[in-house]
């Protein structure tokens, strides 16, 4: 052999061994698939003997099912039709079960005629690669969710530069300030939240994150249409890489309602405190009358009396509201008959001058229910109906029952009972604005009577108009367990 | 929208009588490239793309209204009412397949004929039906196809242009060529592999030709007899050819079959 034929003889062999060892695989199909030719790289990574691969299997074959699904339906199509496909992820079922996430590029071969003979594809193993997008896809995944749970979160969550500048404003805080996230990203929170006359609260607050303190504080914001809205602020710093403040992120929460209610509660003991005192001045001015005449009075005892009965009504009703409150109302269910209570009751709270009618039916009015609570209801709704009443009015009680439940209705021809107030006229410490100024009370007759009433499993309803009267309709179930 | 530009209407041939090709899961219209010319000397080629596949309109997908095969069924008859098509011969593969079934029982009065290329009224084992596929597997190729779209979508679509060995073929394809959008391709996926046709078979009311590649990992053997079996009125051709796309490994005898069918009774109707 001359030194020519030497040298290609040593180069042909050299490709040779770089086509069996380079750090890719090669494969050799024929358009069905059927392997003809395969390097020993890939023979190496998957575990199989040349021959087992190149006696009739088609590539196809060594997938797993996702990926002989997706060989079929878009890998061969696209081939066919392009002649050549690049970075297709697949996983190869190795001899020992595993699979080997690669990733192939394929070429087609054409015969003279047109029609496909061979295809060549080169495969790089992607087990880094794949590592990494599964990491990558669960990252994304999680994302999505928390990007889910901040969209939908009722509170308001917003980001925002070390200055306070938003970045991002989710839904809830374009529910609670009215301001698309559009209008506010890029704009000081500052103007939403301290409104320029909180400024210094403002700066507190910064000044605290600054120092990487997170920070809580009720203030008062301002809506887009103008007004303002109680909320919570909660502020967290976070880092940047070098330590220092990168972003604020805020969760303010509407604390209206709770605002609203911790305002009724400081009116409600204002009142409940001059309720109580009012019958102690009664008692006290009799007691000492007694003592600077040094008589014994019939009048000032009866007096007394009736004060100290008033009294532990109050009280009576203040101790029943906090079991309300608690869920705890016990009650001693018995069969009642609703005529013969509500007349009871009739005949305990007639005042001069507005007569209280009871239009009693035939029969009585049977139901399961609690005697004293059920008499407790009828006398906050007869004595409201009297206490509205102008002299000369009269209250009528009235009674009805289908199958399934029994009503009584207290009917006046009071001052009635503006829509406005309607809806909120069962709710604790409420009272009706006109009604505050007329007559006393502490607001919680009817909230009460409601209460009561619910744990009869029954409900109650009032109809109004301004000027003419109000009905309070109480219904009541007629079998025990069952709703009204 | 018009229905033309929504789902990418191609019309060809110079037939009176149309012939609707319908594409399966994972690719276009283009599928159709090796089959459809042979019949434009004598009918009317209407080639489309579902939406959310190849060139049609992407913003008018609806998740809620594709998330079965009527909807994809309402757009076929969306088509034929736009295009005033009658006596139809429906050429439908894989899922089309099923989607004609649906079409054809919903509006008998359109369609002649059936060509059911490749079809599975339901890829899942199910209680002595074999479809090819436990749950398990369908749900290994949703996650699978999430690992493949990061791939597919930066690195096939836009080098499949390149090296094609075919230039004349190349040319025209265009650049959108199997293009889908991942998140679309993947309901559309479980949508295919998911659905239940078999009760519809033998509801179909007009003549069907079942074409059966000899072997084919989707839809075996078993699932075309299982089809032809089922319908009222079908004959059976088996494609001696491997995989699930006759059209492509076999574009010939898949060409002659459908002829053959076309061809008998032509006339009688």
């Amino acid at each position: 052999m001359d030194s020519a034929g030497m040298t290609n003889s040593l180069l042909h062999e050299s490709m040779e061994d770089v086509y069996e060892d380079v750090p890719c695989g090669f494969l050799f199909t024929r358009p069905d698939g059927t392997i003809v030719r395969v390097n020993r790289t890939l023979l190496a990574w998957t575990g199989y003997e040349r021959a087992d691969l190149t006696s009739g299997r088609r590539f196809q074959d060594l997938l797993t099912i996702p990926g002989k699904i997706f060989y079929e339906s878009q890998y061969f199509p696209v081939l066919r039709l392009h002649g050549a496909v690049k970075d297709v992820a697949f996983d190869i079922t190795r001899l020992d079960r595993e699979p080997l996430p690669v990733l192939v590029n394929s070429v087609q071969r054409s015969a003279p005629d047109g029609r496909p003979s061979l295809i060549a594809s080169t495969i790089f193993d992607a087990t880094d690669r794949r590592s990494y997008e599964r990491e990558l896809l669960l990252a994304r995944r999680d994302a999505e969710q928390l990007a889910a749970v901040v969209r939908m979160s009722s509170d308001a969550i917003v980001t925002t530069s070390p200055a306070g500048v938003v970045q991002t404003w989710n839904a809830g805080a374009e529910r609670l300030f009215g301001y698309p996230a559009a209008t506010v990203t890029g704009t000081d929170l500052r103007n939403i939240l301290s409104n320029g006359e909180d400024d210094a609260a403002w700066n507190r607050l910064l000044a605290e994150i600054r120092a990487g303190r997170p920070v809580y504080h009720e203030m008062v914001g301002r809506r887009a249409d103008g007004g303002p809205v109680d909320v919570s602020v909660g502020l967290t710093p976070h880092p940047d890489l070098l330590g220092h403040l990168g972003a604020i992120s805020a969760i303010i929460r509407d604390i209206g309602e709770r605002r609203e209610i911790e305002r009724l509660q400081q009116e409600f003991l204002a009142m409940a405190a001059h309720e109580l005192r009012s019958p102690l001045t009664g008692i006290r001015a009799h007691a000492q009358l007694m003592r600077r005449r040094v008589t014994y009075s019939e009048r000032g005892v009866d007096a007394i009396l009736g004060q100290t009965d008033r009294l532990a009504r109050l009280i009576d009703d203040l101790l029943l509201a906090s079991q309300i409150e608690a869920d705890r109302i016990d009650l001693r269910l018995e069969e009642l008959d609703l005529v013969l209570e509500a007349r009871s009751v009739a005949e305990h709270h007639g005042v001069e001058g507005v007569p209280i009618l009871v239009e009693a039916p035939g029969g009585p009015v049977m139901v399961p229910a609690d005697r004293v609570r059920i008499s407790q209801v009828f006398a906050n709704l007869i004595t409201n109906a009297v206490k509205y009443s102008p002299e000369g009015g009269k209250v009528v009680v009235r009674f009805g029952q289908t199958s399934d439940e029994a009503w009584v209705a207290v009917a006046d021809q009071g001052i009635g009972i503006q829509r406005e107030a309607l809806s909120h006229l069962f709710d604790r410490f409420y009272r009706v604005p006109e009604a505050a100024s007329r007559a006393p009370g502490i607001g919680l007759g009817l909230y009460i009577s409601r209460r009561i009433v619910e744990a009869h499993h029954g409900r109650i309803d009032v109809e109004s108009v301004p000027g003419k009267g109000s009905t309070f309709t109480v219904f009541l179930p007629v079998r025990r367990g069952t709703r009204g | 929208m018009s229905v033309v530009r929504r789902n990418n209407v191609t019309l060809l041939g110079d037939g009176s009588q149309p012939m609707l090709f319908a594409h399966g899961y994972g690719c276009d219209q283009q599928m159709w490239r090796l089959v459809a010319p042979a019949f434009a000397p004598t009918h009317r080629l209407v080639l489309f793309d579902h939406v959310g596949a190849g060139s049609s309109n992407l913003s008018a997908y609806d998740r809620t209204k594709y998330s079965s095969l009527r909807g994809y069924a309402q757009d076929v008859l969306e088509i034929c009412a736009e295009l005033d098509l009658r006596r139809v011969v429906f050429v439908g593969h894989s899922v089309s397949a099923m989607i004609g079934v649906l079409a054809a029982i919903e509006e008998p009065d359109r369609f002649e004929r059936l060509v059911l290329v490749a079809p599975s009224p339901r890829f899942v084992n199910d209680d002595g039906y074999i479809g090819g596929f436990s749950r398990q597997d369908i749900d290994d190729l949703l996650e699978f196809q999430d690992s493949n779209y990061l791939g597919w979508a930066s690195g096939m679509a836009p080098v499949v242009m390149g090296a094609s060995d075919r230039p004349e073929l190349a040319d025209d394809l265009h650049a959108s060529f199997c293009r889908t959008d991942p998140e679309i391709a993947k309901q559309f996926a479980a949508v295919t592999f998911l659905s239940d046709n078999r009760s519809d078979l033998p509801r179909v009311p007009v003549r069907s030709l079942v074409l059966q590649c000899r072997e084919d990992a989707l839809a075996p053997t078993s699932v075309g007899d299982y089809v032809h079996r089922h319908l009222r009125d079908s004959e059976l051709v088996v494609v001696d050819t491997t995989g699930h796309c006759p059209h492509l490994s076999a574009p010939t005898e898949t060409v002659a079959a459908i002829e053959s069918f076309l061809m008998r009774d032509a006339g009688a109707v």
